[in-house]
């Protein structure tokens, strides 16, 4: 235990002593916030516009906008025809790609230093200048139906689906951020318009920019990209990213059942849980992951040696999900009707609770809670060891409100036992959890090729 | 997240020589020096120090002051001419950590857990690396360890059979996935060979796990690389200290009892039934070994082919024809792969009657990644299209060297393919160097025998 504290301590203050030290986010006039990291390595720079334009954003009408939008953006600019933005970038060796998620989408790219003028200039002009052709948008329709095919494939994700659809009643987590493919169909032009309209605006943007560059380096390169960016016209409404939206507490269990994608069965339990702006219980949340995830040698590999399983959180904007999940390992040979996959996933969840439940019977000693804090701690030192990796963790914390890697790692480090607890107990009641049990379905004929 | 386009399934893999043309255009020369300075400004201070040890382990060491971890990476070269010896290599590397002689499967866990970091083993034909990422205080215990197990890992039945279930559920997962499974496929043909089976890997018995491995993991073979904030001369001496009884000599070369037989015409199309209702087309190609004169312009060309998203495929497949979401290319030179030009759709477009495109079937999918195959053949590049794919090469190669874990295997992965470590450095040059020419002769040398596997979801 003392050569774990002993790396542990290390691990944290190497950390704290890689980048030079933070600086304060800044805003442009129009609004737009630019947090910024030095760290002087490499010759990167890595770059990630956040922008609060997420599926949490959308409105009944417009699901499937945000995902949509963000693939369409790449379609041409006023003075750009479609491919020519990739074609300037990667002609710098890089490469721009993106991604919608609940709260917002990320443009991202990364790039050698002295190219970084020219690299937010592409940038800027996708996001503030995208013109949003009709002929490009039905195209972009079925590249998007694709990737919601490929989605589907994955019956992990397809029980993560199923288990925000039954643990949220009238929250946007509700749906899927990609959109489903009828919604996908159905959306138009004039609806991605509104959407890009109303959410495309500096005052709902990150940009986070770590690596080869000083803060001052960055202020000026930010406004001279983003700096002319203004809002052609005011939405009157409140933007929805500074509204608390309301959802009702889980008073009882909820359980639901489907075919999917698995072989031998599946299983997704969830509980609501802490947002980012609650940092402690945040904190304690991805620790408690660490505990029980058996990737990182958490108690689930011990009580469940022979079965897939995971424990999956990620802080949002709003309270999210804590989940677990577990895959049904192929039965014994002598199996008996007892091993169908029902009764199967009903014992794999009874195991899967009794998990949880241990880490109130039997609390997490010190050296288990150290053990779970050299792992977070390893992981967050893995993502961010990239310039990328870094501008991500900063934008997504200043979008969700969570905390910055910085603070997080202190949190990590004077994270208590009791912290724990209390977490589980707030937040770990079976009482309120919901259940999703993903079943195979039968399968017909081979298709005609 | 939903991304607009699909990350990087495998690593792309560095260039090694290649022969300087006697003539450059001067403008796509001027501009690729020009971006190759502003990525080469990246070298930390230090160089990289060669050290041989007494019973012949190559040590190449990197400190740097700009990272707050330590990187270690050992590779074992074991050149696999027969196809008989699989099963047992692929147990031997995935049971390394599962005990030795002086050390049972709890204690060498327990110094995983205290070395903190991770741990991670990968087989490929040529070699097998050991890698680990530890902080500097650790770095005599993480030492200890490694040795111990290149030295003195011990087959077990306990061992050979955790090592077998995790091979398994490996597999079990790739076989869900009509990627992997597809991309499996193709390799296989273009090999020659295909993965040990579940029966071969039970029939390996220990005396053969050992056999295998005192023959294979021998010192003349073994290279180790460490980068990252830490003492040249202490860690030179702790793989002194703990290698100095690592004394297995080099085995007498034997001729192959199975050698792989590699194809040298195309392989007909094979379907396979995938899950899901996402399908994959591929086209696989042979390639040169990153040992080869011809390596960095099949690099080049992977990337004008589908690196990125202004490549040929990227925008011919996705961009204009409107299929495939994950369209590209993968080139993984460090596992010996074949060049996979993939492209995946939704068959259930076909399905409805909203759509305005025609359904695409399997065979119009193949047909698109090789009409794309076949330009390459019939006309070298524009000096704007090689410039763009030279470029991102250049910056890909620059983005591999973001991690100390990654810079560690670079070095010793060039040591120890016998290309020697400074190759890392001297390859961005090297790719800035490839003319159109370049590009199209090893076109018409690798992409004329090709496999084609399609996965293809059942019918709903």
């Amino acid at each position: 235990m003392k050569t774990t504290l002993l790396a542990l301590a290390l691990l944290l203050c190497s950390l704290a002593g890689r980048c030079a030290a933070p600086t304060a986010p800044f805003t442009l006039p129009n609004g737009l916030k630019v947090v910024v990291r030095e760290r002087h390595a490499t010759v990167l720079v890595g770059v990630d516009l956040w922008v609060r334009a997420g599926a949490r954003e959308e409105g009944e009408s417009e699901y499937g906008s945000a995902h949509f939008l963000e693939h369409t953006l790449f379609k041409g600019t006023t003075t750009r025809k479609v491919g020519d933005a990739d074609a300037d970038i990667e002609t710098l060796g890089a490469t721009l790609n993106a991604a919608t998620g609940p709260d917002a989408a990320h443009f991202t790219t990364t790039v050698a230093s002295s190219h970084l003028a020219e690299a937010l200039a592409i940038l800027a002009d996708i996001v503030k200048n995208a013109t949003l052709p009709e002929t490009e948008i039905e195209r972009e329709r079925g590249v998007i139906l694709d990737e919601l095919a490929q989605h589907g494939a994955d019956p992990s994700a397809i029980i993560v689906e199923l288990l925000y659809a039954n643990a949220f009643d009238s929250h946007p987590y509700r749906r899927s951020p990609g959109g489903t493919s009828a919604a996908i169909r159905a959306r138009g032009r004039d609806t991605l318009a509104a959407f890009y309209r109303r959410t495309y605006t500096p005052d709902h943007c990150v940009l986070a920019l770590a690596g080869d560059i000083t803060p001052e380096r960055a202020q000026a390169e930010a406004a001279k990209a983003f700096g002319n960016w203004h809002v052609a016209e005011k939405n009157a409404a409140t933007p929805t990213a500074l509204k608390a939206l309301d959802e009702s507490p889980l008073t009882a269990p909820r359980t639901a059942q489907a075919n999917g994608e698995t072989v031998y069965g599946q299983i997704g339990i969830a509980f609501r849980a802490p947002a980012a702006s609650e940092k402690l219980m945040a904190c304690a949340a991805e620790i408690t992951l660490a505990l029980l995830d058996s990737s990182s040698g958490g108690r689930l590999a011990d009580a469940l040696p022979t079965t897939e399983t995971s424990v999956r959180y990620t802080p949002r904007q709003d309270a999210s999900l804590f989940i677990l999940l577990g895959t049904l390992s192929p039965p014994n040979e002598s199996a008996t009707p007892n091993a169908r996959p029902a009764s199967r996933l009903a014992r794999l969840e009874e195991a899967l609770l009794k998990s949880l439940d241990s880490l109130l019977t039997h609390p997490p000693t010190l050296g288990e809670l150290n053990a779970a804090k050299s792992r977070v701690l390893g992981q967050e030192q893995y993502t961010q060891e990239t310039t990328a990796g870094l501008a991500r963790a900063l934008g997504y914390a200043e979008i969700v409100g969570g905390d910055t890697p910085e603070a997080f790692r202190q949190r990590v480090q004077q994270l208590r036992v009791a912290d724990v607890l209390q977490f589980v107990r707030q937040s770990l009641d079976p009482a309120r959890r919901v259940t999703v049990k993903l079943l195979p379905k039968p399968v017909s004929s081979p298709a005609d090729l | 997240m939903f991304r607009r386009g699909r990350t990087l399934r495998f690593p792309f893999a560095p260039l090694r020589l290649c022969v300087r043309p006697l003539f450059l255009c001067a403008h796509l020369f001027c501009w690729s020096c020009f971006l190759l300075s502003s990525f080469c400004a990246y070298s930390a201070p230090a160089e990289p120090q060669r050290v041989t040890l007494p019973d012949g382990v190559r040590l190449v060491l990197k400190p740097e002051t700009g990272t707050d971890v330590v990187a270690i990476v050992i590779l074992v070269r074991t050149e696999e001419n027969s196809v008989l010896d699989e099963a047992r290599a692929e147990l031997v590397a995935h049971a390394l950590f599962f005990g030795s002689k002086n050390r049972s499967y709890d204690s060498v866990m327990r110094s995983l857990a205290e070395v903190g970091g991770a741990l991670e083993t990968a087989r490929t034909p040529d070699y097998v690396a050991v890698t680990c990422v530890t902080v500097p205080e650790q770095l005599r215990g993480t030492v200890y360890m490694l040795c111990e197990a290149i030295k003195n890992a011990d087959f077990t039945s306990q061992a050979l059979d955790r090592a077998t279930r995790s091979l398994l559920a490996e597999r079990r997962r790739r076989a869900a996935d009509g990627y992997e499974m597809a991309y499996a496929a193709l390799r296989e043909g273009l090999r020659g060979y295909a993965e040990p089976r579940e029966a071969a890997l039970n029939h390996v018995t220990q005396a053969q796990a050992q056999d295998y491995f005192v023959r294979h993991y021998v010192p003349a073979k073994t290279v180790v690389a460490v980068v990252g904030n830490f003492d040249a001369e202490q860690a030179r001496r702790a793989f002194d200290a703990d290698f100095f009884d690592y004394t297995r000599p080099l085995p007498a070369r034997r001729a192959p009892d199975a050698p792989p037989i590699r194809p040298d015409a195309s392989l007909p199309p094979v379907t396979l039934s995938a899950p899901g209702t996402a399908a994959y087309a591929m086209v696989g190609t042979l390639s040169p070994s990153v040992v080869s004169p011809d390596y960095p312009a099949f690099v080049a060309l992977q990337s004008l082919l589908g690196g990125g998203h202004a490549s040929r495929l990227f925008r011919q497949v996705r961009d204009t024809s409107g299929f495939g979401y994950d369209v590209g290319t993968v080139y993984a030179a460090d596992r010996s792969d074949p060049l996979v030009a993939y492209l995946q759709w939704d068959t259930r477009r076909a399905l409805t009657a909203t759509e305005t495109t025609q359904p695409l079937k399997s065979a119009d999918a193949l047909a698109l990644l090789n009409a794309q195959l076949d330009k390459l053949l019939a006309a070298p590049p524009s000096d704007t299209e090689l410039t763009r794919a030279r470029n991102l090469a250049i910056g890909r190669d620059a983005l591999r060297h973001e991690r100390a874990r990654d810079r560690a295997f670079f070095l010793g992965w060039y040591e120890a393919m016998g290309l020697g470590y400074a190759f890392d450095a001297d390859l961005p040059r090297r790719l800035a160097a490839v003319t159109p020419d370049d590009l199209q002769r090893v076109a018409k040398k690798y992409l004329s025998v090709r496999a084609s596997v399609v996965a293809m979801p059942p019918m709903r």
